[in-house]
């Protein structure tokens, strides 16, 4: 098996490179590379996080809680890589305006919503 | 021989790396796109629910149609409000770019905030009750009151006679609001039944209203329509249980749902309703029959049949009033309310309210007037939030959505 490679080495005739032409594919490889590298950190950077689609999934939550428990007050939920303010206005009679602001590292949103107001009747 | 030309593999090094990176980039703009359209489909969705919340908050000031709009003027939402059968049909459409959304849904009014078990009108009679009847909810009765009932070596079982306030009714029953039309679009199409050839049919609120005319007397069978459909006949029709209708009208003198039949349908007749035994018509359906006639005028609830929205059985003569009858035989159960200018036989349970002339009950040896026994009227089983038929004209509705389209 030795044998058999030696003679193929043997047989392979690899003409060598100038040392400047080596110079220069290294350095083209190098910014090549380097350019995709930063192609690739910039396309991951402006994607929306991963906080960003946990932050929209806890104002869905949070917009049917409002909607069931008939919460109308102003309140702040801090989680560890978002947060979320909830402002309540009313709109008009019967219904009220409740505003979610979802806030990440990189993002701001703003998601309004109209809530009707559920008048609860009293009882003996 | 292997040639060892650096340069050479250098430049196609970086070929084969600019090309994975140009379609690195390719992919992740055509994913953000889709999220993009994703996040604003989102928004859209959204307007279009707050827009609708608006339109129905309104539809008592507002017209027949208009627009409105929420936070930003970029999500418009026009809106046509307009009759089906009972209830008010809402339909919007919000629009952004080249997206739309459609939403229709039917809307009822809940103004009614007493709660009245029974209305029994005052035709110098007390109400007589026996064996296991209970009314729950508050009453109004002939100034003669209610009395337990001895019937068949039977008496009242109960604690109670009515388990709420007992008030005075007046000699009529309240006064109905007028229904002119059942439905207020004026384009439509008709077909014969034949013509589907049993192919099931869905018509959308959106198109014109398709009317399907049964042959006098035919039996529906194996057939599925849905939608915006009103099925009509000049006689009477018989609706087989392997029939499928859901929110469509029916127009006819009489009709006939098999046993086991299911279906969430609108009637509307002239002379016979009957739901045969185990026959369901499911929320929100509702009976109406506005006849005077020499001839019996009746909607028969048969055993374990159920009916959830309501009935109407009314006319102009008192002289009808004496044909007029609901019967709701034992088993049967009502969800809504029950409106009678006329008979009302009880041996059922009734989910709500019932308005009637008077009471009657048939047994083997002998004929009772005003006697309930073994029946149920609870008002207080009602959920809050229930959406019965707007029978009465009120100033103060508030709109609800009854169910989306």
């Amino acid at each position: 098996m030795k044998k058999l490679i030696m003679s193929s080495l043997r047989n392979c005739k690899l003409q060598a490179s100038s040392l400047i032409e080596s110079v220069m594919a290294i350095a083209i490889i190098s910014i090549c590379i380097s350019m995709a590298t930063l192609v690739y950190v910039k396309l991951l950077q402006s994607d929306y996080e991963l906080a960003y689609y946990k932050a929209k999934q806890k104002i869905a939550l949070l917009h049917l809680k409002t909607i069931e428990e008939q919460l109308f007050d102003d309140e702040v939920y801090v989680f560890e890589s978002y947060s979320v303010t909830k402002q309540v206005t009313a709109y008009s009679p019967g219904i009220s305006q409740v505003d979610f602001e979802l806030k990440t590292k990189t993002k701001t949103e703003t998601q309004h919503f109209l809530i009707k107001v559920t008048t609860i009747e009293e009882t003996d | 021989m292997l040639k060892a030309s650096s340069l050479l593999y250098a430049i196609f090094v970086c070929m084969i790396v600019s090309l994975l990176c140009g379609s690195l980039i390719i992919i992740f703009n055509y994913q953000y796109r889709l999220k993009q359209q994703y996040f604003l489909e989102e928004e859209l969705v959204r307007a279009s629910a707050a827009n609708f919340l608006q339109v129905i908050n309104k539809s008592e000031e507002q017209g027949t149609e208009g627009e409105v709009q929420f936070n930003d003027e970029r999500f418009t939402t026009s809106y046509t409000i307009s009759k089906w059968g009972f209830y008010n049909l809402v339909k919007t459409k919000t629009f952004f770019r080249r997206d739309t959304l459609y939403k229709s849904a039917l809307i009822g009014g809940t103004s009614k905030k007493e709660k009245i078990a029974l209305y029994l009108s005052d035709l110098d009679k007390p109400l007589n009750i026996g064996g296991a009847t209970k009314i729950q909810g508050d009453v109004q009765l002939s100034k003669y009151g209610v009395k337990p009932a001895y019937i068949n070596n039977q008496s009242f079982t109960g604690t109670k006679l009515v388990h709420g306030v007992i008030g005075v009714s007046g000699k009529r029953l309240p006064v109905l609001q007028q229904f002119d039309d059942i439905i207020s679009n004026q384009k439509i199409t008709e077909i014969l039944l034949e013509e589907l050839e049993g192919r099931p049919l869905y018509n959308s609120f959106y198109k014109p209203t398709i009317i399907v005319h049964v042959d006098e007397g035919q039996t529906i069978d194996n057939i599925s329509l849905s939608g915006n459909i009103i099925l009509q006949s000049k006689d009477s029709i018989y609706i087989g249980n392997t029939t499928t209708l859901k929110n469509i009208l029916i127009k006819a003198p009489s009709v006939v749902f098999d046993d086991n039949f299911k279906g969430v349908v609108q009637v509307f007749a002239k002379k016979v309703v009957s739901l045969r035994r185990g026959a369901q018509l499911q929320y929100p359906s509702s009976i109406y029959i506005d006849h005077d006639s020499e001839g019996k005028i009746e909607v028969l609830l048969e055993v374990e049949s159920k009916l959830a929205g309501g009935i109407v059985l009314t006319g102009n003569s008192y002289q009808s009033s004496l044909n007029r009858m609901v019967t709701i035989e034992k088993d049967a159960t009502v969800i809504g309310d029950v409106y009678c200018y006329g008979i009302t036989q009880l041996k059922g349970k009734v989910i709500g309210t019932i308005y009637t002339d008077r009471f009657y009950l048939k047994t083997a040896s002998s004929i009772y007037e005003n006697y309930i026994v073994d029946g149920e009227i609870n008002r207080l089983e009602l959920p809050d939030n229930f959406i019965g038929l707007p029978l009465f004209s009120n100033e103060k509705t508030n709109y609800e959505l009854i169910k989306e389209l």
